[in-house]
């Protein structure tokens, strides 16, 4: 398989602008595969890949043809430290004053092969593909704020920078752990790392182009910064585990008149909700007055469940310990599913696109997923035998929600 | 707790079986507020009931602690300061047993306002005087009561 380099668009324009004849860069191959990306300058998201040098040299138009010889004095000219590992060389032409054209090689002591050279381009056509659907140049200006990046938040801020969402806001105090790793969409590799880093270098992977502020915070104790990411914010992703932050992320968007999406998985992930929060509409609190409602809240951590009071002191920790159980990354992706395609239509809402029939149907507060027909839903009728049509299992269910007249929260 | 939410909870606890100079907000401009209050039982006992509203009350169920006596023991004089499921009681601090009222599953902070858990206190203070006058666990009074 002859060997490919992934070549920047931006760095390529940014070395052009230099007006240097020669350069050094990195090179990070995925071994055993023949693939390298090059860079010039640092990316915003750490490469993947094992790393070696890499020589950018400028050649005029007459001597592209002989870019291998150019190439093998360029890596003739490097330390001989430099050449213990092999080394990818580019070589840059502009031809008719404006069209860029390159060449590489991969080097090896006295060995060189050619490498296909292929471009990552720039913004303007990262989303080509999606143009038609949704209106990418509109998303792009979206800011989304999303709190919670467990197994919730993190893939619908990747989903959401995939559709072409612009800017974000991340917020999570937490970091990875080894418990978190079978369900994040992060892996060992990231151990350690605070979740609204590592969630923003997944989105970066996904969008170059997208601005991403993060708070490692934990929102309870500063609520004026939730206020102001509210506020700046088109649209509220709140996926945290416990319901204190709920409330004042609702009390922040009620105060504001601003549109959030709950979601979350219950006990086991047998099931799980989604509430929308829309200004004159019901809120976070009118809900879990309702008997709609189950606070059944997925319990993963003993630790924080002990400290948020789900598992009161008196329980032991052999019980405690029963507690904590969690469910399967499988049954959290369609909550994570629905509250995209919630959120995709909240932010497209007013543009003319090709997911606005959505927006005519979606028009529930409040959507129940079931799992399995177990808890709360034991009494469902069975996927397989439900002539009379009743609640059963793997189907979404909207529900009309009243506003709480009485509601100590939204009642003006 | 936001200055309208205080509003509420006053506006409550007027129009309640309380009566004002039962109850007292304290500190309420410092990083630890409370409510005390006063609270007689049908034996004519007074209890003194320290509702701590720092933790960002209504959103987190605020503790709940009996600061006179100090501290409350059980009918053989044994301490209550533990957590205790079949006493319905939390860790205690400073000396003052921490009552167990609303449970995180039951906790609703746009239906429940200070005056239920005052009520709430009152029925464990009952049942408690019950556990003195019989032994019996407060679990034993409260089972089924939906407390």
């Amino acid at each position: 398989m002859e060997p490919i380099v992934y070549l920047y668009q931006d760095h390529l324009q940014d070395f052009w602008n230099s007006g240097q004849v020669q350069c050094l860069g990195a090179a990070f191959e995925w071994k055993g595969e023949s693939v390298y990306h090059v860079y010039i300058k640092y990316p915003q998201v750490a490469p993947t890949g094992y790393s070696m040098p890499c020589v950018f040299r400028v050649v005029d138009a007459g001597e592209y043809d002989n870019a291998r010889d150019i190439a093998l004095s360029a890596y003739g000219s490097l330390p001989e430290e430099a050449k213990r590992v092999p080394v990818v060389v580019v070589c840059v032409c502009i031809e008719d004053g404006n069209k860029v054209k390159s060449r590489g090689f991969i080097i090896d002591k006295d060995e060189s092969v050619e490498a296909v050279v292929k471009y990552v381009p720039r913004k303007s056509e990262l989303y080509t593909r999606s143009k038609g659907l949704l209106e990418v140049g509109a998303l792009e200006s979206k800011k989304v704020l999303i709190i919670g990046l467990g197994s919730g938040g993190a893939p619908i801020a990747v989903e959401l920078a995939k559709a072409g969402v612009g800017h974000f806001i991340l917020i999570d105090f937490d970091r990875i752990e080894l418990h978190n790793i079978a369900r994040h969409i992060c892996g060992v590799n990231e151990l350690g790392r605070l979740k609204v880093n590592a969630v923003k270098d997944a989105i970066l992977l996904k969008n170059p182009y997208a601005q991403v502020e993060t708070y490692d915070i934990d929102i309870n104790k500063h609520l004026d910064t939730l206020e102001k990411c509210i506020a700046e914010s088109d649209l509220t992703i709140v996926a945290t585990d416990e319901y204190a932050s709920r409330y004042n992320i609702n009390a922040k968007l009620v105060k504001l008149d601003k549109v959030g999406l709950f979601g979350r998985a219950v006990t086991r992930a047998e099931g799980g909700d989604i509430l929308r929060v829309r200004p004159g509409g019901p809120c976070y609190a009118c809900l879990t007055g309702n008997p709609i409602y189950h606070q059944n809240d997925e319990i993963t951590d003993v630790r924080r469940a002990r400290e948020l009071g789900i598992i009161p002191a008196y329980v032991s920790e052999e019980d405690a310990n029963a507690m904590v159980q969690v469910g399967l990354s499988t049954d959290i992706e369609p909550i994570n599913n629905m509250m995209v395609k919630l959120a995709l239509n909240e932010l497209s809402r007013g543009i003319e696109c090709g997911i606005s029939s959505l927006l005519e149907e979606l028009t529930y507060d409040y959507y129940i997923w079931a799992n399995r027909r177990d808890f709360q839903f034991a009494n469902w009728a069975p996927f397989n035998n439900n002539p009379k049509r009743h609640l059963t299992i793997l189907r979404w269910y909207g529900v009309k929600l009243k506003k709480d007249a009485e509601c100590l929260e939204c009642r003006k | 707790m936001t200055y309208e939410r205080y509003q509420i909870e006053l506006g409550v606890l007027e129009n309640s079986t309380i009566k004002s100079k039962q109850y007292k907000f304290m500190d309420m401009d410092t990083a630890h507020p409370y409510l005390a209050v006063a609270i007689q039982t049908n034996s004519l006992r007074c209890y003194v009931v320290k509702i701590d509203l720092s933790n960002d009350y209504p959103y987190n169920i605020p503790k709940v602690f009996i600061t006179s006596p100090k501290p409350l023991l059980t009918r053989s004089g044994g301490s209550m300061l533990e957590a205790s499921h079949s006493m319905h009681t939390l860790q205690g601090e400073n000396g003052c047993v921490r009552v167990c009222h609303y449970g995180y599953e039951d906790w609703a902070p746009n239906r429940i306002t200070l005056y239920q858990i005052i009520i709430k206190v009152r029925i464990w203070l009952e049942m408690y005087e019950c556990h003195l006058k019989t032994g019996k666990t407060l679990d034993e009074f409260l089972k089924g009561a939906n407390y």
